[in-house]
């Protein structure tokens, strides 16, 4: 098989054809069951295929990437054993996709340990997701579109993590919006889906706009948008074009402003202030759309974008502290709304705005390695907790309120349990994944420190901690008021709720196993058995990220004793690392941090909403208030930003589309055309001689104009090469003609365009010399009539 | 040797008498007649040319247009036939019906 890479977008897409133009023709020819039974085991299929691609690319033993024989069969394009331990490449080179002039873009796809790692999620994250929505989709009329939808995402977000360039990331990225917007909008029958769904695309074109700005920037910059080309101009700070004054765009350089550009794209495909208020209207679409898209692998994009160009960012300390302040900002903001939120799908959906701002607290403080740790353990627990909600929802026949909950332990004790492992992995409780992931993120901001503004890592530090406690609080509510105290719904939906299928609960099972045991992979190296369990995630992904830890100590991001020059006291005088009991307190602060946010909502809400939670309340009473209305982002766009907007629009609909265009415009040039025909119909009296008689004193005025015309009289004789005789055959005695005299009326025409009345033309010889041969001189080819 | 200014007031006086003809005129019949006559002036125009320059494409191209009038009377004549069936008069004052 010649292109490896390619099979991997390729086995989604074709399923997603398969399902969107032969899916109903099944359904309708051989009946509904086995049309849904053809369609999920088509999207199933695919995606096992390329998750099973991914994985023997990736997980070859004894080599970091790649099949060992493939390797030395030379049948994969380029193998690069990078510097690093485990630093393989496959670069898969599809064919020259955009050819114009010395700009050629290839369709190239790469897998490296990044793009590896991330697909590793995508794959397995989604077939187990895939596997959940056979379950959750059973009974919709609309079964194969949906697997249509799912597996089209699967491609657009391999091709996006898969891309060796920028501009086929873009691909991706866009694609990954469009099938966003499908399926959030996937019942668009109801008003409120359907318009989330545009929110949702709208949102995104926004940032999109930030991406394709931020590439034409880099393009001006270094001429490529390959990512090679771009880390080789980014390899040394000294002589980067992308620091240089002549592509400074006023006053900021292109790596900043490039930057920056790109930033808005991930603040608005990864939902952070201020384009995160898509994220939980994008809950309208079905739960396992949910799990996928907008929770594990979508809205990481934005991170892994980041982390692709990390190079690029660390040249931009002014992008990375504006980075690391969003990201903390959006991490505490989003952390406070979920609180109070009674949709369970909401609570979900900012609790994924808020762990986000955690990757780019991470990302923003040049915690590359920590940014992909949780993004891969956030996959996990996020995919569990939304898959989770979901068989809640479908239990609870479509309710999604759980103030009307409670007590489901009872009734799905596999939902539960697993459920519970992934809020207290997302809590930060020691040993499950999430508490790795995010230790690793809170100690990077603690120690790491910004070259624009050095106190910038304290700020993050404690909005990371707050949001800590926040997380915890509203994991434990959420799992209190779903899974325990007393049913506080109807009898009827507890009577017949809906039994757990094995199908729904065997994706649960997986998932938390990972969200318990994913952390391992990112193994603190302060904690005892490190010598036996390495960090593997940072061995794994220094190949990618060692050009900007080359220079980002000095530059742009560095661990603070680094930047400072005077050792702290939680450096480890050995180098890299921070001392082993630094690292033990920042620990025990986290750990001390998640165990308050669950007693207290153990507190609060273990048998249901408490008195006390009530009195909270009211004692914080605009604080609740303004967290429970979700600080009115929602209302604020809309006084300030979408009321403007149509009053803009109206404007240019009324004054320039109405007025200008059709009424001056189309309407102006169609009246005026009328009102001369109405004016000159008189002339048209159907009399022939009239009509030639116009004919006959339009032809003189035309011939008079141009024979008086002295400019239009001077074109003839320069049009007319001198040396050339044009259909002049003097053999068949032709005479030249003097074309001075012809097109002049006066004798005397201009020195320099009389040349062959001075002289006669060469080889052209006069009929009355009969002396000399009438012949053509050789290599004035055109005599013989190239006219 | 004649010059080429005899052919050209030739072709000239054709061209301008047959248009004199078409303007005047108001049989059909006359004018389709001097309509030849202006197409004759052009020919002896592009034959005398064609002397002038020794280039035969001129005489060709008179062969054209005369195999090309020819057509054009026998349509024309075509017309003027029909015309005076349906309106027994050739008179091109009284053909207005394509005025409005």
């Amino acid at each position: 098989m010649e292109h490896t890479l390619l099979w991997i977008p390729l086995f989604p897409l074709f399923g997603a054809l398969f399902n969107l133009l032969l899916g109903g023709l099944i359904a309708r020819t051989f009946g509904a069951r086995i049309g849904k039974e053809v369609a999920h085991l088509v999207a199933i299929g695919a995606v096992a295929f390329s998750c099973f691609f991914v994985f023997s690319l990736v997980l070859q033993p004894g080599h970091g990437l790649g099949f060992m024989h493939l390797l030395q069969t030379g049948d994969l394009r380029e193998i690069i054993p990078g510097p690093g331990r485990s630093g393989h490449r496959i670069v898969d080179q599809v064919y020259p996709w955009i050819v114009s002039g010395d700009t050629i873009v290839y369709f190239e796809l790469l897998l490296d340990n990044l793009s590896g790692l991330m697909c590793m999620i995508i794959t397995g994250v989604g077939l187990l997701i895939h596997i959940f929505s056979v379950g959750y989709m059973a009974k919709d009329e609309g079964y194969h579109r949906y697997f249509a939808y799912l597996n089209l995402f699967m491609a657009s977000m391999l091709i996006l993590v898969l891309g060796k360039s920028l501009v086929l990331t873009f691909v991706g990225w866009e694609g990954v919006g469009l099938c966003s917007y499908l399926l959030i909008g996937f019942w668009f029958t109801d008003e409120a889906k359907a318009s989330a769904g545009r929110k949702a695309f709208i949102t995104n074109r926004i940032g999109d706009f930030g991406v394709v700005l931020g590439m034409l920037i880099l393009f001006a910059a270094v001429n490529s948008l390959d990512y090679d080309a771009i880390r080789g101009a980014c390899a040394s700070i000294s002589d980067t074009p992308l620091l240089a004054d002549e592509t400074k765009i006023f006053g900021i350089t292109a790596a900043t402003a490039a930057t920056l550009c790109i930033f808005i794209g991930c603040a608005g495909k990864s939902a952070q202030i201020p384009l995160y208020v898509w994220l939980p209207d994008a809950m309208a679409g079905p739960t396992p759309v949910s799990a996928l898209i907008h929770a594990a692998t979508m809205v990481t994009a934005g991170v892994y974008l980041c982390v692709r160009l990390n190079f690029l960012f660390a040249l931009a300390p002014l992008t990375m502290a504006i980075i690391a302040l969003i990201g903390g900002i959006t991490a505490f903001f989003a952390a406070t709304i979920a609180i109070t939120q009674n949709d369970i799908k909401k609570v979900l959906a900012y609790s994924t705005v808020s762990q986000l701002g955690y990757m780019f607290l991470a990302v923003g403080m040049g915690a590359w390695a920590s940014a992909m740790f949780h993004v891969m353990t956030h996959a996990f627990f996020k995919a569990c907790l939304f898959l989770g909600s979901g068989a809640v929802i479908e239990a609870c026949h479509h309710n999604q309120d759980i103030r009307t909950m409670g007590g489901l332990r009872k009734r799905m004790g596999v939902t539960a349990v697993t459920f519970l492992i992934s809020c207290l992995a997302i809590s930060g409780v020691p040993f499950f994944s999430g508490f790795f992931s995010k230790d690793e993120i809170l100690l990077g901001a603690y120690t790491h420190a910004s070259a624009w503004s050095p106190g910038l890592n304290y700020a993050g530090y404690l909005l990371g901690m707050a949001a800590a406690l926040c997380t915890a609080l509203y994991m434990f509510r959420l799992y209190f008021l779903t899974f325990e105290g007393k049913w506080r719904g109807d009898s009827h939906t507890w009577e017949h709720y809906v039994k757990e299928h094995w199908i729904m609960s065997l994706p649960l099972v997986v998932l938390a196993v990972l969200a318990t045991f994913g952390g391992f992979l990112g193994y603190p190296h302060a904690l005892p058995g490190h010598e036996q369990l390495p960090h593997m995630l940072d061995a794994w992904l220094e190949p990618v990220v060692e050009v900007s830890h080359a220079f980002g100590g000095e530059y742009a991001i560095g661990l603070r004793h680094q930047l400072d020059g005077s050792p702290m006291w939680f450096a480890d005088p050995s180098g890299h690392h921070v001392t082993a009991a630094a690292e033990y307190t920042f620990m025990g602060i986290s750990v001390a941090v998640a165990l308050l946010g669950i007693g207290l909502a153990y507190v609060l809400y273990s048998r249901g909403p408490s008195k006390a939670a009530a009195d909270w309340a009211k004692r914080f009473g605009p604080l609740h208030a303004l967290s429970k209305g979700k600080y009115f982002v929602d209302e604020l766009y809309q006084t300030f930003i979408f009321t403007p907007l149509k009053a803009l629009s109206k404007v240019l609909w009324l004054g320039v589309d109405n007025a200008l265009i059709n009424d001056l415009g189309v309407h102006g040039v169609a009246g005026t055309v009328g009102i001369t025909g109405s004016a000159v119909r008189s002339w048209h009296n159907g009399s022939l001689r009239r009509y030639l008689a116009t004919l006959v004193f339009g032809f003189l005025v035309v011939l008079g104009a141009v024979y008086f015309n002295p400019r239009v009289s001077q074109v003839g004789p320069n049009v007319l090469n001198s040396s050339d005789p044009g259909g002049l055959r003097p053999e068949l005695g032709g005479v030249p003609v003097d074309w001075g005299r012809f097109w002049y009326r006066n004798a005397d025409p201009p020195s320099n365009r009389s040349r062959s009345q001075a002289s006669p033309r060469p080889g052209v010889v006069r009929p009355e010399d009969p002396t000399r041969a009438p012949r053509v001189a050789p290599g004035s080819a055109s005599a013989t009539g190239a006219r | 040797m004649i010059s080429i200014t005899a052919p050209l007031y030739l072709a000239f006086a054709l061209f301008i008498i047959g248009m004199i003809g078409v303007l005047v005129r108001r049989n059909v019949l006359i004018m389709l007649m001097s309509v030849e006559l202006m197409l004759n002036g052009a020919n002896v125009a592009l034959i005398a040319f064609s002397r002038l320059w020794g280039n035969l494409d001129g005489q060709v191209f008179a062969m054209f247009v005369i195999a090309v009038a020819a057509a054009e009377a026998a349509v024309g004549l075509a017309i003027v036939v029909s015309l005076f069936r349906s309106r027994a008069s050739a008179d091109v004052d009284q053909l207005t019906v394509l005025r409005d």
